[in-house]
């Protein structure tokens, strides 16, 4: 499968209709995956149907492929995280960690990871899931209003959490 | 564990969500997805606001006709009663455009602490809002429909019996927006002070 390490993006600024579907088709794989790490099951559809409508609405303030990723990371998660304050508060990791083993699901590292996510309040978990799309702490600094310090340190937190509360049972 | 081939891991995964061409919301369906949820939220604000028209529209004509009746009837208690719940009609209808004018405008584009910023504002004016309706709402009209019977009917026991049921639904009217304002957005409006804190904590 591709790795997308850097945003496609038109080389056009201005977004039409056509340049829009082709940005959306062309990053609809990011998208749903912030969909998916934010909708309750069943609603990640929705979800991402919302950040599309959302996107459109906001194509005014797109300012061309320079500025592409940022804007499109932006209003993902602004919207993921307002659909995600209308449903349950995370689950706790020992309860994920307990579900994960009763049901008897083998332990690789991508379910743990994504149990690891869900485990997470909205915002460590845009700082862990906007590392995980390949953003550096600049780019996730800019996403979220935060300092790019403030950004590593809490990368490093939540790395070493992840491996300690869940790597380090299955190794 | 190699942070670096997670990612790799994480980007090469399918997601279930949106990968699907086959349900007519793969990427040549985007724009009309796009156009249905903004029929659909078109819809939803026309009907909002048809609602708020028909009430004013329902008890502006019949109080105006109401004062002007009871004027030449000499009855003014009623007639300027019926004039208050006129004006005080004209009054909600402009207020609540107004306050939906004002509130604060959510760019999704902006970067989050901004959004959150914003969306708390909008909501604290909603909370507000239902909180308040007391004074804005279920008081004057309560007054102003109180009055015009007192001054068709006297006082009497069919007064108070009238004032007593416009009271307690008033009352139930009040409770019910507090209510609310309570479990609808109060914890919204926490929620988002909490992610702020959370962004602003290191």
């Amino acid at each position: 499968m591709q790795r997308e390490s850097t945003l496609p993006m038109p080389s056009t600024p201005d977004l039409d209709a056509v340049a829009f579907e082709r940005l959306i088709g062309e990053n609809r794989p990011r998208l749903a995956r912030i969909a998916r790490s934010y909708a309750a099951q069943g609603e990640a559809e929705d979800l991402l149907q919302e950040i599309l409508l959302q996107l459109w609405r906001a194509r005014e303030g797109f300012r061309g492929q320079a500025q592409a990723g940022t804007w499109l990371y932006r209003v993902a998660l602004n919207t993921a995280i307002s659909h995600a304050r209308r449903r349950p508060p995370p689950m706790p990791v020992d309860a994920v960690e307990e579900r994960l083993h009763s049901a008897g699901d083998p332990l690789d590292p991508q379910q743990l990871l994504t149990a690891f996510l869900a485990s997470l309040d909205e915002i460590n978990r845009s700082v862990l899931l906007l590392s995980l799309e390949g953003l550096d702490n600049a780019g996730i600094a800019e996403v979220t209003g935060m300092r790019a310090g403030a950004v590593a340190t809490r990368l490093t937190r939540l790395r070493q959490r992840f491996e300690q509360d869940y790597v380090g049972e299955t190794a | 564990m190699n942070w670096r081939h997670l990612q790799h891991q994480w980007q090469a995964a399918g997601t279930g969500a949106g990968n699907s061409n086959g349900n007519g919301n793969g990427t040549d369906g985007v724009m009309a997805v796009i156009a249905a949820r903004e029929r659909a939220l078109t819809a939803a604000v026309r009907f909002r606001d048809l609602i708020e028209s028909v009430a004013a529209l329902t008890l502006m004509p019949l109080f105006s006709w109401a004062a002007w009746h009871e004027g030449r009837a000499g009855n003014l208690v009623s007639a300027l009663a019926a004039v208050f719940l006129v004006l005080w009609a004209l009054v909600v209808i402009l207020m609540l455009r107004r306050a939906r004018r004002r509130l604060p405008v959510l760019r999704p584009d902006t970067d989050l602490r901004r959004y959150l910023l914003a969306e708390r504002d909008a909501l604290q004016a909603q909370y507000r809002l239902l909180d308040r309706i007391l004074g804005w709402y279920v008081a004057p009209c309560a007054l102003g429909v109180i009055v015009f019977f007192v001054g068709i009917a006297g006082m009497g026991p069919a007064s108070l019996l009238y004032a007593t049921l416009v009271l307690g639904l008033g009352a139930g009217i009040w409770r019910w927006n507090r209510h609310v304002a309570r479990v609808r957005y109060a914890p919204r409006i926490a929620a988002i002070a909490r992610e702020i804190e959370a962004i602003d904590k290191e």
